[in-house]
């Protein structure tokens, strides 16, 4: 027989617990291990430190608990010591050194003070605490067996916990582990709340927050039949009082019901149930035991799987079982007094008994006294009646006169109601008295659920607020812009009306693409993005006014959005110039020119070129036969130190392109239009944006010659982004949308010149920004197709807020704004309410003489509701477009006295209306106001980034605050990102966008972001994680960057791979396969990389990138004069300067080996 | 004699030739088994009526005339779990196809054929986990007949219960059974000890061919978690 070393008898713990499980069940897991660990099977030992050792008490998760003896003091103390297997690991010391801390900090009766904390000669560390003998309420609670027994008793141990715990809250700490087994009951009926190894401070949070990506993963701690579902999901940033507050409930229900929570077979099943929060079975029980109603609420209210719909923390809890408690007391003493007067009721029966049949032999005494007995029990009876009715109406008096503070009116605290409702009670409990009048005890019960009643609305009101509270400082955050993808025309009939003729196959939902009449009365599409942060789009459609077909073209621009599209009726093609090539937030922008022929696009080799730039104006001059551009945006461009658009023209004429030198210009913009007014027959430039300023609202004009600015009778209202075309039906200039600047408002008025002035069409059009018009000359009218509706998706942001506020009692869409107004005004969360008002208008975009007809109204329930008439005069100013009225209140504003969501009011409307600067000064108000604030904080940032390009210090600095306001604001943390990027501080970025996909794995580009900013960190494996998941998600452009991050870690084999599956996937021809060919070379391969690269080229000839490679490949080959001519290419035709010198250092070589040759 | 004096096939024959006790024997030791194979396979609860009805099926089908028992051959190699496993596997699919034909009176009320488990490996996984814990029983038992000659034995069988069964921990033990709570870490100890001894008799009644080692083997495939 092997020796035991030598045997392996593991499967013995598996046997063991079931053939021992009382359940019969598969209970095997949730069993302790028999296989005790080797520490406690050896023999107990004499000393611990200098203390002698008396006998081993118990053993928790981590370390072991002694009883020893006090040498200098000879008296008996528990000495806790951390388990030897333990040592390494640094998460656990740490945790068993804070437990000491916090229990010697908690200077409260229930927490078991700690005397002394130190390390073993091996190094373990211990802390001595004061022994505490008795039993754990899951020993008494066990061995109560029956759970009505002894009720009160437990309820008792149970408001000493919760004494406990409020305090541990106040001193900002979370026990984490709540259960019976760590609630000893000691020999004298003191109550200690043990085993604090999973608590949590304030600090703990801090350095858990700090070490962010490097925490260890989450686990679930704690014991799975009490866990919280935040708990169970391991998600230990939700843990909280509210926390305790579920594991006190969890308490309560075994006390109440013999069970906790959560009953399973398995650790595993507990651990599910507890996640879900699945408390059916614990609710049923509750109420089959159902002692008493407001203990079962108190309980179900304490296991709210939500949070927010528990008590904040222990202290409410201890509240309200003290008030419970002493109403059981009051009724305890009721009952006592009612059957003492039952007793002396009954003795006065007797006597009078006695009497009467004492007197019965003598009639004639009762004669003499006719009626007095009789007469002195009824004025007995009517006193103790007049008594008890006197003593219920002080009660019922008192409750009223509690009930009728103001202070009750308004507040959302159930606390509140505590007093009014224990009168209440005692005045039921007096009418129930059989000396009470009948009719006192309906009256007493009314009240009572009169109180209930109000203190119920006030819960319900806290939640509302909460739910604003967090709805609000989400909508702060969802300023990614998402696309649609109808179809819309004006004026197809005939009409001036917009119709929505949305076919069924359709381009995908993007924005920020180009449209442009042809010749043939089609429309081109090409390009754009489905949402403000990429993926990049470049397909290509056409509509032939009834259905959009896509085009199958063999030569494809690079993807891109903002790009330019004209189209010469000379030469019968589209021109397409520029773009940006990169998502939001890269710099990347394009300078290439394409033709598109009706077929296939075609990029032509210019000698000359326009500086690289998006959102540029351009149009066909027929004057002089040219497509005309001007202005445009390159975020590189400076002029000193700061971003300016463009203020050139050029000319394209087919061939090449012309920088003209008109002497007029109209100032620098991007984000304008300019199209051929056929009345004028001229190109009218409209619209656009500098940074810093509002939108334009001027006009020019190009006459052939040079430009200059028309004086219209009347303007449009200022804008950028927006779509422009010439209805040559009726005869007339059209914009529509596009945004008011900077601000993200949305605008949906559609405006027409006819040479002379600008006038507003008067049906509302669909609000969009992003989205260019055309003419759609085979079915009349103007097209508009796809676009932004706005920083938030209306629908769903109004969606969210109409939601909450339904579920409050106020449908703002279905009730007239009266009715609406009223019943926020009736509210105990009114500035709540109204404040979420002015938030749900400002995200239906409400600017001052346009807006939607829902932001109309709710702008206009804000003003019914709210009482204040310093927030109505700025709304009242904001729609009548009055910037001076709000400069002036701006000015006179005292900020004490006013809150911040006052200020942050003003702020919004004062950059509505374009006072910037006026907006950014009552911002920056506004967070000295409340530098808690996460709102103000965020929209200063958002509001400086966009207007002043040098405050990016406080930019940053306002992003870090607003983060420590609400660490889950994605935009926060990707903005917080890129600005770290672009001051090259990769690894601080890679901190943020780690926790931004943390906070949302799918959200959409976030594991590209991250992956090249490890990349730029020099972290390659762990950027190619990140670009693995991008792609996992469908971010095909993360190909590519997998593609590079494997060529970097040397797993070539892998690159080509993943360089191959993005050039099948990608629609643009040569990218991926210009990287493709170029891994191809480096392994070695330069046949099959000539090959990929030839290919790249055949279908675009001029990728300099492409010819680069190329000539690597055919140098590799001995192919020098193929390589060279290539090179040569790359050369002529390459725009980046790294692209030009590595071209030039390799055609040095090439040449230099050609001139080797013999022969040569 | 004890029924663990003998082996399992002892039972089993016994039951086959139509021994009562036999019988009750055989069905209290495997019913729980047959029971965990349906209940997984049919996706319905182990205490339904109709397990217990289909758990009586396959019983009938050992003991009826010409049932299953006059098959069985102690020989085979693959021994009498694989055996009762094929039996309680085709009593299933005749249920079920009867219940499939005859859709208003089902055979199996509660069965749902959209339901049924398929995977051979997960069911066999449920069986063997059934068929283990039915081996832990018996070793139980067989442990605490064995305990009953010795009141050492007898405590240190106790003492294994309430750390097991009550989840008591030593020191709360150690008062129960009078001893200092040193001496309830040696009892645990001998327990676990006499408890191994008593599960690898009761395999070896099923596996009278493999050595002791060979048994350990056994004992640890049985014991993997699922």
């Amino acid at each position: 027989m092997p020796a035991p070393a030598d045997r392996d008898d593991s499967y013995l713990d598996w046997f063991l617990s079931s053939a021992f499980d009382a359940a019969d069940g598969e209970s095997a897991d949730a069993r302790v291990s028999f296989a005790e660990d080797p520490e406690e099977e050896a023999a107990l030992p004499e000393r611990i430190g200098p203390y002698p050792v008396a006998e081993r008490l118990g053993r928790g998760g981590i370390a072991n608990v002694y009883r020893v003896v006090d040498p200098e003091l000879g008296r008996d103390l528990a000495i806790k010591v951390l388990r030897a297997a333990h040592l390494d690991s640094d998460d656990l010391v740490r945790r068993f050194l804070e437990e000491a801390r916090i229990c010697s900090r908690l200077q409260h009766p229930g927490v078991v003070p700690v005397h002394e904390m130190g390390r073993l000669d091996d190094g373990r560390p211990y802390f001595t605490m004061k022994i505490v003998d008795g039993h754990t309420l899951a020993r008494l609670l066990r061995d109560r067996g029956d759970p009505r027994r002894d009720l009160r008793r437990f309820l008792d141990i149970f408001e000493r916990v919760c004494a406990t715990l409020s305090f541990a809250h106040s001193h900002g700490t979370t026990h984490g582990d709540l259960t019976p087994r760590n609630v000893m009951v000691g020999a004298f009926g003191e109550v200690q709340v043990m085993d604090w190894g999973f608590a949590r401070t304030a600090e703990t949070r801090a350095r858990r927050a700090a070490e962010g990506a490097d925490a260890p993963a989450p686990r679930i701690l704690g014991t799975p039949a009490y866990l919280a579902p935040e708990q169970a999901r391991g998600a230990r940033d939700e843990v909280g009082p509210p926390t305790d507050v579920f594991g006190l409930g969890a308490i309560l229900c075994e006390i109440l019901t013999g069970a906790p929570p959560y009953l399973g077979d398995t650790k595993a099943d507990l651990l599910l149930r507890a996640s879900k929060g699945w408390l059916d079975d614990a609710h049923a029980r509750l109420e089959a035991c159902a002692p008493d109603p407001e203990l079962v609420d108190l309980c179900r209210r304490c296991l709210a799987p939500a949070i927010a719909d528990r008590p904040a923390d222990a202290g409410v809890v201890a509240r309200e079982i003290r008030e419970h408690l002493s109403s059981l007391e009051e009724r305890l003493r009721v009952v006592e007094r009612e059957r003492i007067e039952a007793v002396a009721a009954a003795r006065q029966e007797r006597r009078v008994r006695r009497l009467s049949l004492a007197l019965g032999a003598v009639a004639l005494l009762a004669v003499l006294v006719p009626g007095a007995i009789h007469l002195r029990n009824v004025q007995d009876r009517s006193a103790r009646r007049a008594e008890t009715e006197g003593a219920i109406a002080r009660s019922t008096e008192r409750a009223r006169v509690l009930l009728a503070d103001d202070r009750l009116e308004r507040t959302t605290d159930p606390a509140a109601f505590a007093e009014p409702l224990k009168a209440a009670r005692e005045a039921e409990l007096l009418a129930r008295l059989p000396t009470a009048a009948p009719g006192s005890l309906a009256a007493a019960r009314a009240l009572v659920s009169e109180i209930l009643g109000r203190r119920e609305r006030a819960a319900e009101d806290a939640r509302t607020a909460e739910r604003l509270r967090n709805l609000r400082m989400h909508f702060t955050d969802a300023r990614t812009e998402l696309a649609e993808g109808r179809t819309w025309r004006l004026g197809a009939d005939g009409s001036r009306t917009w119709v929505e003729a949305s076919p069924f196959d359709a381009p995908s939902p993007r924005l920020d693409h180009a449209m442009i009449a042809l010749g043939d009365g089609s429309i081109l599409l090409f390009g754009g993005a489905p949402t403000r942060d990429g993926p990049l789009l470049n397909d290509t459609w056409t509509w032939d006014g009834a259905a959009w077909t896509r085009r199958e073209p063999r030569h494809v621009p690079p993807v891109r959005t903002g790009h330019a599209l004209s189209f010469d009726p000379v030469r019968n093609r589209a021109v397409l110039f520029g773009g940006n090539a990169s998502p939001h937030g890269t710099i990347a922008y394009h300078s290439d020119t394409w033709e598109w022929d009706g077929e296939d696009w075609h990029r032509i080799e210019t000698g000359t070129s326009p500086p690289r730039r998006d959102w540029a104006g351009f149009a066909f001059d027929p004057r002089r036969e040219v497509s005309l551009l001007f202005g445009g945006r390159d975020s590189d461009h400076r002029a000193g130190d700061r971003y300016e658009p463009y203020g050139d023209t050029w000319a394209w004429d087919g061939a090449d392109w012309t920088r003209l030198a008109p002497t007029t210009s109209p100032p620098k913009r991007h984000g304008h239009r300019l199209v051929h007014d056929r009345n004028l027959d001229a190109l009218v430039l409209a619209g656009g944006q500098y940074p810093g300023a509002p939108g334009y609202d001027d006009t020019w004009l190009w006459d052939g010659e040079d430009w200059r600015e028309l004086t219209p009778t009347a303007s449009y209202p200022g804008r950028a982004f927006f779509g422009m075309a010439f209805d040559r039906a009726r005869g007339r200039l059209v914009l529509h949308g596009g945004r008011r600047v900077p601000e993200a408002v949305l605008l949906e008025d559609t405006w027409e010149f006819d040479g002379a002035t600008w006038a507003r069409v008067a049906a509302a059009g669909p609000a969009y920004a992003w989205s260019p018009l055309a003419e759609d000359a085979r079915s009349g009218g103007l097209l508009l197709q796809g676009g932004s509706t706005g920083p938030n998706r209306s629908r769903n942001v109004g969606g969210r807020f109409a939601e909450v506020l339904r579920e409050a009692g106020i449908d703002v869409e279905a009730l007239d704004a009266e009715a609406a107004a009223a019943r926020v005004r009736e509210s105990t969360i009114r500035r709540e309410l109204v404040d979420a008002l002015d938030e749900w208008s400002r995200f239906e975009n409400t600017p001052p003489r346009t807006g939607s007809a829902l932001g109309r109204k709710l702008v206009l329930v804000a003003n019914l509701a709210d009482a204040d008439d310093w927030r109505r005069d700025v709304r009242d100013a904001l729609q009548a477009g009055d910037v001076e009225r709000l400069r002036r209140t701006a000015a006179a504003a005292d900020d004490a006295a006013l809150p911040v969501s006052s200020l942050a009011l003003l702020a919004s409307s004062l950059a509505i209306v374009g006072a910037h600067d006026e907006a950014i000064d009552v911002y920056r108000r506004a967070c000295f106001r409340d530098p808690s604030d996460f709102n103000v904080h965020a929209r200063l940032a958002d509001l400086l980034e966009f207007t002043d390009p040098d405050a990016s210090d406080e930019v940053l600095r306002l992003l870090s605050v607003a983060l420590a306001l609400q660490p889950d604001s994605l935009r926060t943390l990707n903005s917080l990102a890129r600005l770290l990027s672009d001051r090259g501080r990769h690894r601080e970025a890679t901190v943020y966008l780690e926790r931004a996909v943390a906070v949302d794995k799918d959200h959409l580009g976030g594991w590209r972001r991250l992956g090249r900013a490890l990349a730029s960190d020099g972290r390659t494996d762990e950027a190619r994680r990140a670009f693995e998941e991008a792609v996992r998600r469908g971010e095909w452009l993360a190909e590519v960057d997998l593609a590079l991050a494997l060529r970097e870690l040397g797993r070539i084999d892998e690159a080509i791979a993943a360089a191959r599956h993005a050039a099948s996937m990608l629609p643009h021809p040569s990218f991926p396969r210009a990287i493709l060919g170029a891994l191809l070379g480096e392994a070695g391969r330069p046949e099959e990389a000539v090959e990929v690269l030839e290919e790249a080229l055949r279908r675009d000839p001029f990728d300099a990138t492409a010819h680069l490679y190329l000539g690597c490949a055919l140098d590799d080959l001995g192919r020098l004069e193929e390589a060279r001519a290539s090179l040569e290419r790359g050369l002529r035709l390459a725009a980046e300067p790294e692209i030009q010198e590595a071209c030039r250092d390799r055609l040095e070589v090439v040449e230099a080996r050609l001139g080797e040759r013999p022969g040569d | 004699m004890s029924r663990f004096d003998s082996t399992c096939w002892t039972v089993v024959m016994g039951a086959a030739a139509g021994n009562p006790a036999d019988r009750d024997a055989f069905c209290r030791q495997y019913g729980p088994v047959i029971r965990a194979y349906l209940a997984a396979r049919w996706r319905i609860p182990f205490d339904s009526e109709t397990i217990t009805d289909a758990t009586q099926e396959v019983f009938l089908q050992f003991f009826r005339t010409d049932g299953a028992f006059e098959r069985l051959d102690p020989e085979r190699s693959s021994g009498f779990r694989a055996f009762l496993y094929g039996v309680t596997n085709r009593t299933a699919c005749v249920l079920e196809r009867k219940s499939a034909r005859e859709r208003r009176d089902s055979s199996i009320p509660e069965f749902d054929p959209d339901r049924v488990e398929r995977s051979e490996a997960t069911l066999s996984a449920v069986f063997d986990r059934a068929w283990a814990k039915m081996l832990g029983r018996e070793a139980r038992g067989l442990m605490a007949e064995r305990a009953a000659r010795s009141a050492a034995a007898t405590n240190r069988l106790r003492c294994l219960e309430l750390r097991l069964v009550r989840g008591l921990p030593p020191r709360e033990i150690a008062p129960r059974l009078g001893v200092e709570v040193e001496r309830v870490y040696e009892m645990l100890g001998v327990a676990r000890k006499e408890f191994r001894a008593a599960l690898l008799a009761v395999m070896a009644g099923y596996h009278p061919e493999l050595s002791e080692r060979e048994l350990e083997e056994k004992c640890s495939e049985l014991a993997v978690p699922p």
